[in-house]
């Protein structure tokens, strides 16, 4: 931070373009040891068929454009499910774990993507970056993260987990 | 003997976005799990008990029972209140928690059940903060936290991460940010244009937060009284600016920019006043380019930045 009689002056490097910003969060492996530690994990698989597809929709209120789900089963007889949402600019891939009894356990972002258009618009941003990763080392992913007023809304998320929800309910208990 | 040295960062969707975490330190990586674990617990104890839409929360109770009788809450929401008191009072109502009924009015916020209609002349003076974490209002009103209760949600999860021996952290819940002991690079969103960032230097032991005026053109409807909410899509508005406050916890952070975003160019004394820092980043620039230096204002503050352990 550059002071200089107690005012604050932004680097020169200041807009500083980031078209895609990428995050990865804990492993799969990770979330499922959290949720469910010391269990054993087996891979079950959903492939809804059509009319599940639709009870799913109906029970939800929400669309599911895909049938396919990557689901484990622990053996406490709880569900682990992975899966992801899109945003208008961003994807994200989340865990959710459900307990025996139905009720949902915990909900972990495992991946985050943005991108808005997905293209580098000012191709000097990179030279920028090099030039001052002379000075102050940057590792690219670490260092365009902490950014204030990124205003991420959590609602597709939600939406997602109450999709899951709709279809745990077809699974057997 | 063994040293560990253990890195994490996981988010989570709560408070209506996702709280990101991120720690290091000299714990096991189980330990450091752990760590985060319960500073995650202490975001949703606070979104439990403020949130506007639990009817079991703290708030949702105010807003039924505290214009007939005191209503004894949670510490950390008394604490809440009585913090948010203090931002409404030095900013002569600009913040103001009682703006609940304008946000149910515009759709942001659903009307809250069996709770009486507002007192359409209720402010923050209502608030009535007794002793053994009591609350009553003196006429029927609808508090909402959403402009503070992020803020202190971070500052939470930050001291249970600080309890737990961790220093070196960085805690941001959609754009309200705690940084620990450790200088940190921030960045802040340009507001004209969502893809690109402002660096704000590397930073330790302070709280950033941003807030868009996105509601700018509602001013006229009700003067003085607009709040600054994060629409639902939480789209980053592309046509208007957005403020930034630098502060030493992020309930302060969070709160200020608001009453900046409200208040106008007098509100950047009170920032000052509580010893902050304010950036305004313009929604467009000189000759419709993205903001730049030249369109920053920045009163002055201090902004501790100080070594760390490799």
């Amino acid at each position: 931070m550059n002071t200089h009689n107690g005012w604050l002056w932004l680097l020169p490097v200041a807009a500083l373009t980031t078209p895609a910003y990428a995050t990865t969060y804990l492993t799969v492996e990770q979330a499922q040891q959290l949720m469910f530690p010391g269990q054993t994990l087996t891979s079950a698989p959903i492939k809804l068929d059509e009319a599940q597809r639709l009870t799913v929709e109906r029970a939800s209120g929400l669309a599911v454009p895909h049938t396919d789900f990557a689901v484990w089963r622990a053996s406490s007889g709880g569900y682990f499910f992975l899966d992801a949402v899109i945003g208008k600019h961003e994807l994200i891939t989340y865990a959710l774990g459900v307990n025996p009894d139905g009720t949902i356990k915990d909900v972990e972002i495992l991946d985050y993507r943005e991108s808005y258009g997905g293209e580098i618009r000012n191709a000097g941003w990179r030279t920028q970056f090099v030039q001052k990763s002379a000075a102050d080392p940057l590792k690219l992913d670490q260092d365009i993260r902490n950014i204030s007023g990124a205003t991420l809304s959590s609602r597709h998320v939600t939406d997602g987990v109450r999709r899951l929800m709709a279809i745990h309910a077809l699974l057997p208990r | 003997m063994r040293s560990f040295r253990a890195s994490l960062r996981r988010a989570k969707p709560l408070l209506g976005t996702f709280v990101e975490i991120e720690a290091s330190a000299a714990l096991s990586p189980a330990a450091l799990l752990g760590a985060t674990e319960a500073a995650y617990g202490a975001v949703r104890e606070i979104h439990a008990l403020m949130s506007f839409h639990e009817p079991g929360s703290d708030v949702s109770r105010l807003n039924r029972y505290a214009h007939a009788n005191p209503v004894t809450v949670d510490r950390r929401t008394w604490t809440v209140l009585e913090r948010a008191a203090r931002f409404s009072r030095a900013s002569a109502g600009a913040f103001d928690v009682t703006v609940a009924p304008h946000l149910v009015a515009w759709g942001f916020l659903p009307r809250p059940p069996n709770a009486p209609p507002p007192d359409p002349l209720a402010t923050y003076e209502v608030i009535e903060l007794l002793d053994d974490d009591r609350v009553r209002f003196r006429v029927p009103a609808w508090i909402d936290l959403g402009g503070i209760a992020k803020g202190y949600a971070v500052d939470a999860a930050c001291a249970v991460l600080r309890d737990h021996g961790i220093l070196d952290y960085i805690v941001n819940a959609g754009g309200d940010l705690a940084v620990g002991e450790c200088p940190s690079p921030v960045h802040v969103r340009d507001p004209a244009n969502p893809q690109s960032s402002f660096c704000l230097g590397r930073l330790a032991g302070v709280a950033v937060a941003t807030s868009g005026a996105y509601f700018a053109a509602r001013e006229a409807a009700c003067p003085g009284r607009h709040p600054i909410v994060e629409p639902a899509d939480g789209v980053p508005a592309r046509d208007l600016g957005s403020v930034t406050v630098i502060a030493a916890d992020a309930i302060t952070a969070d709160a200020l920019t608001k009453v900046v975003a409200v208040g106008g160019a007098a509100s950047e004394s009170i920032v000052t006043a509580f010893g902050a820092t304010l950036l305004r980043l313009p929604a467009v620039g000189p000759a419709g380019r993205p903001a730049s230096r030249a369109g920053l204002s920045a009163p002055p503050a201090r902004l501790p930045t100080q070594a760390c352990d490799a």
